[in-house]
């Protein structure tokens, strides 16, 4: 269980005025050693998002470049670089620990009304492997003249450089910070859930997080025996994945994508679970259809762990393969679109309020609705030949990796941001900024879907004039993009040289424990007494004039008083 | 000195538009059999989720604009959970699905069952280029095929995994080192179509392409006959190793005017003195050349650094090798 840190030299629970973790010890020193899980969910959010800042930079190059047909800015050598450095970055370094370690780390522990993670030393330690891990891959990257794309394929990956060693070497640690931040996440909700919390009283974004850390024990080792497999044919001579040497490079394939895969769900699962604590607490509503979400994450989790063969169709792998991939790539369309149903649902007959958070998560709802359904033309065998390494394929990632994972994390950081940082966001540059990053990634990425269609390959440098306008309005729109997610990080970023304090409790009405506690919360995240509810009964609360936030009703305090007294009877039987 | 030069294709075909006049919105021209199909299930997978999406969006904005928190609006309570309604929309999605996956599903098994008595071309990729091997024992840089009838492709990689994909015949699949792939086709309209390689093979990639011709058979027969030149065909040495140069991708980097493309030009090598990346000088002879065709990295001029060439090992024999020093000689001749 948790190991209290006794040398913060703060006893839990302690009188006296209302200390915040942010104020407990201050110094960079002490931030580094901490044992904290949100000061280690928030160190984490700093090194995501400067990963994401990398990666953008990246985008932006490639659009620049991709705007007119033929050389308009950078080689065809160092544009193979950049859609590398820019892929590799943003899968490796910011959508796969992103939600999860940075938001899923400050938050998982305060919605169970817990002091901190199960093991709070093997957290700071995840934090170091992946700084490592992140470090690593970045000097890999940059020296080693990595142009393999993300995907690393052999034999292409194999042929000449060592760079494809270290760079998986990299992987390979981040992976293990991975592994690690999914134990304890699994343990946590495993054994410290609060009296009167059972499984199915669990958040939904706790949920989420379940599901993603048994992706991350189950899936990331595959990486791990890769590069070992890949270290064995370099330095071992034994014929793997090299054709040369009587190995078979399409194996490659299905143990990178048998990680890589799931990974994708690793990266969904989180958002999709940011977006139904947003979308009922906005809606004032109980969250349509909770057993449904909760078991449509874990059906998620196992079937997006069966579906890797659908990178395969054109591979050469045998046909029977193909079908059998088909079919069971066709069984994520089935729980995706009841996570979507019930949200909608969630929206019917609610009280809905339109703060910047819930036009991201509509946002999201929009976005993830077209990069879900496109889906369905990739999993259809004869039509994906056809499509299969264009941009039709290139606009439908996106739509699910960034339109909906970056959509939903900007939605959870408006959501937290008063709970993590003790200030609210304006909203009127929140919400230009969720419009201009709408339009923009819509311009983007929409024209994608039909020059991949009429047949534009992926990972060109150069392209026929016909696909020009295409990309044009592409590159307009990721311009219109980053001018829209740089309003609204500047946005929250800039209320960090606001006074804290002065933040309700519940802002915004949630029902969630994490609602329950100080704004931002103390370092072992409860002073006070909290109450367990349905984490979705919206009866629990009302507004506050006074307090300008929601408050527990008087009704919804007796009846968790009576509860509690009710297992205490039944606790000493 | 070789008059018969227009025998083989450009490798760069970035320039030949896809037949624009007659692409529809979402698909480029249907010119095999079976790409209508494909259409057609492309089209009605749209037409289901053009549904949806309007439905729902549809709906989440009436919501938000009916349910809108105001003042004087109070909201009718409303059930959390209904068996009835989550069990209508698993099972309306999986029927549809099913759908969509017998159509692909049959549809791809069609174009997989390869057609007896077919058409036989072998295809090599190498980076960057394209080879067609006719069964008349030539070689040609464009792939011609008679209109109507089948004609099966026999592929195969010289170095990493390309992937052969022929848009207006929605025909596409993976070139991979060590083994054969096929696929097969039966066009059905005359003309010109584009060929591209999908998957990532290095620095030009994005010029690997090359294009399909489609003729009557009375046309192709005429093709066949004019373009059937081999090696044999030609009797000096030097005329031998330029048809080589020709013909085994060599041209896909190396110019022979005098000026660089991805690797230096071959008229600017036998007998010149070359500044090498380690610092060192060498005069181009012989050796050089030969080592250069077999082990290409092993000595490198200068600023070359970092691109590699595919070796020739096992590609060439002596005597071929011997044909290209000699064309390579002839500029030196002149």
């Amino acid at each position: 269980m948790t190991q209290v840190d006794s040398t913060t030299g703060l006893s839990h629970g302690s009188g006296g005025g209302h200390v915040d973790y942010l104020d407990v010890k201050k110094g960079l020193k002490n931030w580094l050693v901490t044992l904290d899980h949100k000061r280690i969910g928030v160190m984490y959010l700093i090194a995501v998002g400067l990963s994401f800042t990398l990666g953008g930079i990246y985008a932006l190059g490639l659009r620049l470049e991709l705007m007119t047909p033929g050389e308009t800015l950078m080689t065809a050598a160092t544009y193979n670089k950049f859609f590398t450095l820019h892929g590799a970055v943003m899968v490796f370094l910011f959508i796969v620990p992103g939600i999860p370690a940075a938001l899923g780390n400050f938050m998982l522990p305060v919605m169970l009304g817990a002091p901190d993670v199960a093991f709070p030393r093997l957290n700071l330690a995840s934090f170091y492997l992946w700084l490592a891990g992140g470090v690593f891959f970045v000097i890999t990257l940059f020296t080693g003249g990595l142009d393999t794309g993300w995907t690393f394929y052999t034999p292409y990956s194999v042929s000449d450089a060592t760079g494809t060693i270290y760079a998986t070497a990299g992987a390979f640690i981040l992976g293990f910070s991975s592994i690690f931040t999914g134990l304890n996440f699994i343990t946590t909700v495993h054994k410290m859930r609060p009296p009167g919390m059972g499984f199915f009283r669990l958040p939904l974004f706790v949920w989420g997080l379940y599901a993603t850390a048994v992706i991350q024990v189950l899936a990331t080792p595959v990486l791990g025996i890769t590069l070992l497999l890949l270290m064995l044919e370099k330095f071992g001579g034994w014929g793997i994945f090299d054709p040369g040497m009587g190995g078979d490079p399409v194996l490659y394939q299905h143990f990178f994508w048998f990680y890589s895969h799931p990974a994708v769900y690793l990266m969904i699962l989180p958002a999709m679970a940011v977006i139904s604590e947003v979308i009922s607490t906005f809606s004032r509503k109980h969250i349509f259809g909770y057993t449904m979400i909760a078991y449509s994450s874990i059906a998620l989790a196992l079937f997006g762990s069966l579906v890797w063969g659908h990178h395969l169709f054109v591979s050469s792998q045998s046909d029977l393969t193909s079908v059998i991939f088909s079919a069971l790539t066709f069984s994520v369309a089935i729980p995706s679109a009841v996570k979507v149903f019930n949200w909608l649902t969630t929206l019917y007959r609610g009280e809905i309020r339109l703060d910047t958070p819930m036009w991201y998560a509509l946002a999201f709802m929009f976005l993830f609705l077209i990069g879900g359904l496109t889906g369905l033309f990739c999993a259809t065998l004869a039509v994906d030949v056809h499509l299969h390494d264009t941009y039709f394929i290139v606009a439908h990632f996106h739509y699910v990796m960034v339109g909906s994972v970056m959509f939903a994390f900007l939605a959870g950081l408006y959501y937290w941001w008063p709970k993590m940082f003790g200030r609210i966001a304006p909203e009127g540059p929140g919400k230009l900024s969720c419009l201009l990053s709408f339009v923009g990634f819509n311009t983007a990425f929409f024209p994608q879907f039909i020059m991949g269609s009429l047949g534009m390959p992926r990972r060109y440098y150069d392209y026929a004039p016909m696909y020009a306008p295409y990309h044009m309005a592409s590159t307009i729109g990721a311009l219109i993009l980053g001018v829209g997610i740089l309003i609204g990080v500047g946005n929250l970023l800039l209320t960090l040289r606001r006074k804290k304090g002065g933040v309700p409790d519940n802002p915004w009405g949630g029902a969630t424990l994490e609602w329950q506690t100080s704004s931002p919360p103390p370092l072992y995240n409860f002073e006070r007494e909290f109450h367990v509810f349905d984490p979705y009964d919206m009866t629990i609360n009302r507004f506050d004039e006074a307090v300008g936030g929601y408050v527990l009703t008087d009704e919804a305090l007796a009846a968790s008083k009576a509860a509690k007294a009710a297992r205490k009877s039944g606790g000493a039987q | 000195m070789m008059t018969q030069a227009t025998y083989v294709g450009d490798s760069q075909h970035l320039d030949m538009p896809l037949d624009a006049t007659t692409h529809s919105f979402w698909m480029p021209v249907d010119a095999a059999e079976g790409a209508a199909k494909v259409d057609f299930g492309f089209n009605f997978i749209l037409a289901v989720c053009t549904f949806f999406f309007v439905l729902i969006v549809g709906l989440a904005i009436a919501f938000v604009i009916k349910y809108r928190k105001r003042p004087g609006y109070t909201p009718k309570p409303s059930p959390h959970h209904s068996l009835k309604l989550e069990v209508t929309w698993s099972v309306i999605p999986i029927v549809l699905c099913g759908f969509m996956f017998w159509f692909g599903f049959s549809s791809y098994m069609t174009g997989r069952t390869m057609p007896p008595n077919a058409n036989q071309v072998s295809v090599r990729g190498q980076k960057w280029s394209w080879t067609f091997e006719y069964p008349a024992g030539f070689n040609n840089g464009e792939l011609h095929v008679p209109v109507g009838e089948p004609t099966v492709l026999t592929m195969r990689s010289d170095d990493v995994i390309h992937s052969f994909f022929i848009p207006a015949f929605r025909t596409k699949l993976d070139v991979v080192p060590g083994r054969y792939t096929k696929v097969w086709f039966v066009p059905t309209k005359v003309g010109e179509f584009q060929i591209f390689c999908t998957e990532y093979c290095g620095d030009l990639h994005s010029g690997m392409t090359a294009k399909v011709v489609v003729h009557t058979p009375e046309d192709y027969a005429a093709w066949v006959e004019k373009n059937n030149i081999t090696i044999d065909s030609f009797n000096t040495p030097e005329a031998k190793g330029e048809f080589l140069y020709q013909t085994e991708t060599c041209k896909g980097c190396h110019f022979v005017n005098g000026t660089r493309l991805l690797g230096p030009p071959l008229d600017q090598t036998y007998g010149i003195e070359h500044e090498m990346s380690d610092g060192s000088t060498l005069v181009g002879d012989e050796n050089y050349i030969r080592e250069s065709i077999l082990n290409p990295n092993a000595k490198r001029q200068k600023g070359f650094e970092g691109i590699n060439m595919t070796s020739f090992q096992g590609r060439f024999t002596d005597q071929e090798i011997d044909y290209i020093i000699a064309y390579l000689k002839s500029f030196r001749n002149q």
